[in-house]
């Protein structure tokens, strides 16, 4: 016994240590470009999950696999195997030591996730989820915009907010993730460290645009952060043009679900839509025009296009001020003509 | 086909058809214009699952009670019916019940494993190529669900069958709660194949309020697996009043094989905790159809005319995981047991710390109920819950892991033999491994922030069904095949079975687990090729079907062996256990007379055997 005890476990040291070694070494393989203070701390732990993955699996694939080739039945040989009932000794030791490695777990689980909560920052954007799309206010600035922008070195506060159901605020980047719930604010702490351009992607199943509930993000230096703040809130003096203001409000909000190229997405494409007559799932047909596009975002189960399912959400009507809704219908109308 | 159409599966099915059309007729009658309304529809959806019981027999000896007619539990066909009959019709003996469970169970594992292939194909490249959104959300729940309930069957199969054999009983204790508790199954998936049809997009954990503001096919999901739910209950009563009340003469609880330790604490779960995800399920219905606003913050406007409060989200998944975390346990516990049980019998020795390994059952079953918080851990719950669950659930992985050494221990010095079985057993142990050790990283709450509803989750999961249900449920077949049928299974064709799967298993596993680490999302119909996933979903997609050829190997063995394959000895594999020492298959009433225990279950080896059968009369209180 004692020599495959000796066989066995140096089977199970080559195993870990070449398993540990590439968990280890070759971390980058396993996780995504990283871009937050916070995602460094996270990666940190995942790092010593990996490598606890690959020195458990050794132990028990290396014994296992011994075993298998060790004690396998010769031929003719008809004997029982060793009598064999236990050992408290054992018992009591494959219980303390995995015991006291998940509560070392759990303690550095502890001491990072305490790190990643405290409620100390340097900006604070409130995050607003609905179906699907995510706008983004910078309440310090007064500004409202359908791209995430931060700065580098400032801890971020997200303030999570949903006007219908459940999302999940989720940059992969940042590691970080945190639920938009209807009816309460949840929040999310993020500071940006790496320039670059990210996406923020809806992590739970919220609907047929769930998929594509996407955010553009970037990332800049605090320089460029106050440029573009300086940008938006100039940009907001001055009224745009009211398509232009509704090619933008379309791309926040409709674009998840609706082309302008004429391929279908979740719903039918929008262009060349005025003067177009469309088949609804009754068989009667309509002439688009304004008052149709209007009770279209407004109720979007009054009239149901022909071979879409009814899954509009019907939030638009709170989500857009009625001067966003007039651009959005400007925009429509001329929009693909 | 005259003794087709009066089974009790036909007749039932005929019986739910007319009460759902009742519904129908009566909501109309009362004025209601679309049946697929919510109200009409629930009432339509309960009427079915009324029609069902009563044409189908599976309450008939309880109504004959209130009308003073105590007839005993009926066994076989009726004169004049076939020997098939009885298979698919109501029946109590435990055997029976079994095999209707097993048989259910494959059909639904592999109709959940057919959709899955669907919504993998659409997978395999960035891009949505031929599922509409909607259908591929619909698509993904029903597999989720379908695979929850043909688990739940599968492990009810091997309990029915095994637990009154491994006792030395005759029966259940309560053979026709036993029969009710199959059959309520039956009208509980036709409402969740409605589901498929009306669709919804909430997935299997239907929270809402998405599930209160989703497709009509809301409610018949809701309520299948409400109905669903009562299988488990009734199911569990019944396994612990055999456990515990039936067992043969000089079984002490330390004498009990370790199968029967696995499913009295699964029993404990499936008793006291199905009534969570039941009572959440029925919540939202009641909101949908009443507008009784529990768990949207945003009123109807029948909510805002009874003058509710607004309701609360994260109650529901409150609820909802207090069983359904719970239930993994449910679905692996039988499949450990099954791990533990054939070990010993291909390792020719006693299970290695048999007391230790029956107490991880129970102190799993006892801390699965205090960890489910950690399917929450994203969900805006405050950050002291969110602590607290991170460390009970990482607690469960020591009993789970004092399971793994003991398994090591009993083949350590052993004579082992790879026949089917053993390789689904060994299978399962690294399946199951991988499953278990991708678990701290989602339990620890820091690094879940970036795992939560990742594929790296979906990787976990299914490394952990497969590892802890779906192996051990095959080794399982393969092993007592012999037993059920009287004939054995091909073995060429069961070790091809096994070759096939197992790389196609481990590719699909890491696939999916490394797909999630580079940021790919759960759910999602389409995804970002700059991720870099598409190879990877290319890789898992290949394999899952692979996986299902296996599969369909697997069942043309099962199907061709019942008629074809080579008689089978009474013992094949030089077992102790009990059932093994009356011939195959077993025969009705299993033992010629009371089973006495003698010695322990797994002493190969060992001068005495485990049981001999007491000749002379019965035992008084036989």
């Amino acid at each position: 016994m004692r020599k495959h005890f000796l066989r066995a476990g140096a089977l199970v040291v080559s195993l870990a240590a070449l398993l540990g070694w590439l968990a280890y070494t070759r971390f980058d393989f396993f996780v995504p470009r990283l871009a937050s203070e916070e995602g460094v701390v996270v990666d940190r732990l995942l790092r010593v999950h990996f490598f606890l993955i690959a020195a458990i699996f050794a132990l028990v694939v290396g014994f296992a696999v011994y075993s298998v080739w060790a004690f396998r039945r010769r031929a003719d040989d008809d004997t029982p195997g060793a009598a064999i009932h236990g050992h408290g000794g054992l018992e009591f030791l494959w219980t303390v030591i995995p015991l006291g490695i998940v509560l070392s777990l759990s303690a550095m689980g502890v001491r990072d996730f305490l790190f990643l909560r405290r409620t100390d920052a340097d900006l604070t954007v409130q995050v607003q989820a609905q179906q699907f799309s995510w706008g983004f206010v910078y309440p310090e600035y007064d500004i409202r915009s359908p791209e995430l922008v931060v700065p580098t070195g400032q801890r971020v506060k997200f303030e999570l907010t949903s006007l219908d159901v459940i999302h999940s605020f989720w940059v992969v980047e940042f590691r970080i993730k945190e639920d938009a719930v209807p009816g309460m604010t949840t929040y999310a702490y993020v500071t940006p460290r790496t320039e670059g351009e990210y996406r923020v992607r809806c992590a739970e199943l919220c609907g047929s645009g769930h998929a594509n509930m996407y955010a553009p993000v970037r990332v800049v230096s605090p320089e460029a952060f106050d440029a573009w703040v300086a940008e938006q809130q100039a940009a907001q003096q001055q009224a745009a043009s009211p398509v232009a203001r509704g090619e933008q409000i379309f791309q926040q909000y409709c674009a998840a679900c609706h082309t302008l190229d004429g391929s279908p997405k979740v719903g039918p494409s929008l262009n060349g839509l005025a003067g177009r007559t469309t088949t609804l799932d009754d068989g009667t047909t309509v002439t688009v025009d304004e008052a149709y596009i209007r009770e279209s975002i407004l109720d979007p189960q009054a009239k149901i296009v022909a071979g879409y399912p009814p899954v509009m959400p019907a939030t638009f009507g709170q989500a857009l001020s009625e001067d966003d809704l007039d651009a959005l219908v400007q925009f429509l109308l001329q929009a693909g003509e | 086909m005259r003794h087709v159409l009066t089974t009790g599966l036909v007749r039932g099915l005929v019986g739910q058809a007319v009460g759902f059309a009742l519904g129908v007729y009566t909501a109309r009658a009362w004025g209601a214009t679309d049946w697929r309304a919510d109200g009409p529809l629930a009432w339509a959806a309960v009427l079915s699952v009324l029609g069902f019981m009563l044409a189908s027999g599976m309450v008939s000896d309880w109504l004959g009670w209130l009308a003073g007619n105590f007839a005993p539990p009926r066994h076989g066909a009726p004169p004049g019916k076939p020997r098939w009959w009885r298979y698919w019709s109501v029946d109590y003996d435990h055997k029976v019940i079994g095999i209707q469970y097993g048989v259910t169970a494959l059909v639904l594992v592999g109709l959940a494993g057919s959709v899955a292939l669907i919504f993998r194909s659409e997978l395999s490249k960035p891009g949505i190529d031929f599922l509409e959104p909607a259908v591929f959300n619909t698509l993904i729940g029903w597999h989720g669900i379908v695979m929850i309930a043909g688990i739940l069957t599968g492990v009810a199969a091997m309990a029915n069958y095994l637990v009154p054999l491994m006792v030395g009983a005759r029966d259940m204790a309560f053979p026709r709660l036993n029969a009710f508790a199959y059959w309520i199954n039956v009208p509980g998936v036709v409402l969740v194949v409605l589901a498929l049809f009306l669709r919804w997009e909430t997935g299997w954990t239907g929270y809402p309020p998405l599930g209160v503001q989703t497709m009509p096919g809301a409610i018949p999901f809701y309520l299948g697996v409400f109905v669903i739910g009562f299988s488990s209950i009734l199911g569990a009563v019944n396994i612990l009043a055999t456990a515990f009340g039936m067992r043969a003469q000089g079984m002490t609880l330390f004498r009990m094989p370790i199968f029967v330790w696995s499913m009295v604490a699964t029993s404990i779960i499936a008793l006291t905790a199905t009534q969570l995800i039941g009572l959440s399920f029925v919540l939202v219905v009641l909101e949908r159809v009443f507008g009784m606003t529990f768990f949207s913050p945003t009123l109807t406007e029948s909510a805002q005319a009874l003058g509710s409060p607004p309701g609360q989200p994260l109650l529901f998944q409150h609820l909802f995981w207090f069983y359904s975390h719970p239930a993994v346990y449910v679905f692996i516990l039988p499949g450990l047991g099954i791990i533990s049980e054939l070990l010993p019998v291909f390792a020719r020795k006693p299970l290695f710390g048999y007391k230790w390994v029956a107490m991880a059952s129970l102190a799993i079953a006892l801390v699965g109920f205090l960890v489910w918080g950690h399917h929450m851990f994203t969900s805006g719950m405050s950050d002291i819950m969110r602590v607290t669950m991170m460390w009970t659930t990482l607690l469960v992985a020591v009993p789970t892991g004092v399971k793994f050494f003991n398994w090591l221990g009993t083949m350590w010095g052993g004579k082992l033999t790879f026949p089917t079985p053993m390789l689904f057993v060994l299978g399962a142990l690294s399946i199951f491994l991988i499953g278990g050790l991708s678990g701290p990283p989602n339990g620890t709450v820091s690094t879940d922030l970036f795992l939560h509803d990742t594929y790296w989750i979906v990787g976990h999961f299914h490394a952990t069904m497969f590892g802890g249900f779906v192996y051990p449920y095959i080794a399982a077949i393969y092993y007592w095949y012999p037993k059920v049928t009287g004939r054995m299974y091909n073995e060429t064709l069961g070790k091809i079975h096994f070759w096939l799967m197992t790389p196609a298993f481990w590719t699909m596993s890491l696939g999916q687990m490394l797909a999630g680490l580079w940021g790919m999302r759960r759910r999602i119909v389409d995804y970002d090729p700059a991720l870099g996933v598409a190879g990877l979903q290319t890789a898992v997609t290949i394999a899952a079907h692979v996986i299902f050829l296996s599969m369909l190997i697997f069942a043309f063995n099962l199907v061709w062996s019942a008629f074809r394959g080579k008689v089978a000895a009474a013992n094949p594999w030089r077992s102790r256990s009990p059932e093994f020492q009356v011939p195959s298959p077993v025969p009705d009433e299993n033992y010629p007379a009371p089973v006495v225990v003698v010695s322990e279950p797994y002493e190969y080896g060992g001068p005495e055997p485990y049981v001999v059968f007491a000749h002379g009369p019965a035992a008084a209180d036989d």
